[in-house]
């Protein structure tokens, strides 16, 4: 589509005399921060989710196989994705600005779909008796390892929207259901160090809907207080 | 002050250097002015809405990105709080712009003429914006009249260039339909006032 000219449209408002400032003005009393603090601040973030899902994960132990290749590949991929998922919805183009609204809308769709590829493609229901098989798909089972994750996700989450508050210039939604995407996948991937079960159907439902749940928390802190 | 020298005055104040806020008001006050009253319609609320603007780029200035423009940046937040400020009145844009008397032509034999055409047309413009969808305005009225690039008014508005650029596309149409009925209804009135002058 060749750009039209838009001079022809004459401007209401061009012979508005601009309304000189109050002089002379000095930076509002309020405290904000500075850009130094808040990279302070976001180290603090990062390190303490990571200590948060750490210490609950050591606390209810580490399942016996966790240095099996079955375990650990898994296990790098989705924290491939939360990295990739929280570069993409935190870099910044050309003139400093967040990037567009469709690509929070990707980062938010693209993370749990891609935890659930993952999740299909290393399910290891071969070689479990049907009474292991049944005893994962419970809902006892279930129940445990999705308040679990949901746990895990929780510490992220409430520390990114410490963080993030009035933070968003745009789509404060979408961003917001993005973090919290990856804050979910965070939690997946922590509960995934203590739970034996690999059947993909546990492991969608069981560690994998606290992802949906927290872009969807996401979304909602990010509507509320995540514009600038 | 040109842009690069706004950037780094914004780059200082977002370090903490206090000094810089008083050279980003002076050299932003006047756009932020324009472009709200434009969106707002009142020049009143413009001037609220400027201080509020300034006040929130102050509480956001740690978010500012190292090396990024500050005017995108301005008028996402400007963007913002005309939306809050809708939202909190309830109000659609029904105050009336006030129209351009300042750009007439020099030939006094038809300034009068002139205008009346050019309050016809700086009307015809506030209605048309104050009807389009707020995506087709917000777009046009960053490009046209801030003079943002296509791909800057895309950063504010948080969408991609081509939405913007179809937005704008859309909006200029239906401000050129508007002012093509204005321009042919224009010298038919001309036309008129002189019959009945002769008859008189």
């Amino acid at each position: 589509m060749a750009e039209p000219s838009f001079a022809d449209i004459p401007d209401p408002a061009g012979g508005l005399a601009p309304a000189a400032p109050a002089s002379p003005v000095t930076a509002p009393s309020e405290p904000s921060l500075t850009r130094g603090q808040r990279g302070l601040r976001r180290s603090v973030v990062l390190l303490l989710s990571a200590a948060w899902v750490s210490a609950i994960v050591w606390r209810l132990g580490l399942r016996d196989d966790v240095s099996a290749m079955e375990v650990i590949l898994p296990l790098a991929l989705w924290i491939a994705v939360g990295a990739a998922g929280l570069w993409a919805a935190a870099r910044r183009r050309g003139p400093g600005l967040p990037p567009p609204a469709p690509v929070a809308l990707a980062v938010s769709i693209a993370v749990p779909a891609l935890f659930a590829a993952v999740a299909f493609a290393w399910s290891t229901p071969e070689g479990l008796s049907a009474e292991v098989a049944e005893e994962a798909m419970r809902w006892a089972t279930i129940r445990a390892c999705l308040l679990v994750t949901l746990l895990l996700a929780a510490g992220p989450v409430a520390l990114a929207c410490f963080l993030l508050r009035r933070s968003f210039l745009s789509a404060p939604a979408w961003r917001g259901a993005a973090v919290g995407a990856v804050c979910g996948i965070a939690g997946a991937a922590g509960v995934h160090t203590h739970c034996p079960v690999g059947m993909s159907g546990h492991v969608l439902v069981a560690h994998g809907i606290p992802i949906l749940v927290a872009a969807l928390v996401g979304a909602v802190l990010g509507a509320l207080r995540g514009r600038v | 002050m040109e842009e690069a020298g706004l950037n780094a005055a914004m780059d200082r104040y977002a370090s903490g250097d206090a000094g810089a806020f008083p050279v980003l008001h002076r050299a932003l006050y006047p756009r932020l002015y324009a472009y709200l009253t434009r969106m707002s319609g009142s020049s009143a609320t413009a001037d609220d809405l400027a201080q509020e603007t300034f006040l929130r780029m102050h509480r956001a200035r740690s978010t500012f990105a190292a090396g990024g423009a500050v005017l995108p940046w301005m008028y996402a937040i400007a963007r913002n709080v005309y939306l809050d400020h809708v939202r909190s009145s309830r109000l659609r844009r029904t105050e009336r712009l006030p129209s351009d008397p300042g750009s007439m032509p020099a030939d006094v034999s038809s300034s009068a003429e002139s205008a009346a055409i050019a309050a016809q047309a700086a009307r015809a413009v506030e209605r048309v914006l104050a009807r389009i969808p707020a995506g087709q305005r917000d777009a046009f009225v960053l490009i046209r009249y801030e003079g943002l690039s296509v791909q800057d008014a895309a950063a504010v508005l948080g969408t991609t260039v081509t939405a913007v650029k179809l937005r704008a596309f859309r909006a200029y149409e239906a401000l050129r339909a508007e002012l093509a009925v204005v321009k042919e209804s224009a010298p038919k009135a001309g036309e008129a006032k002189k019959r009945g002058g002769a008859d008189g």
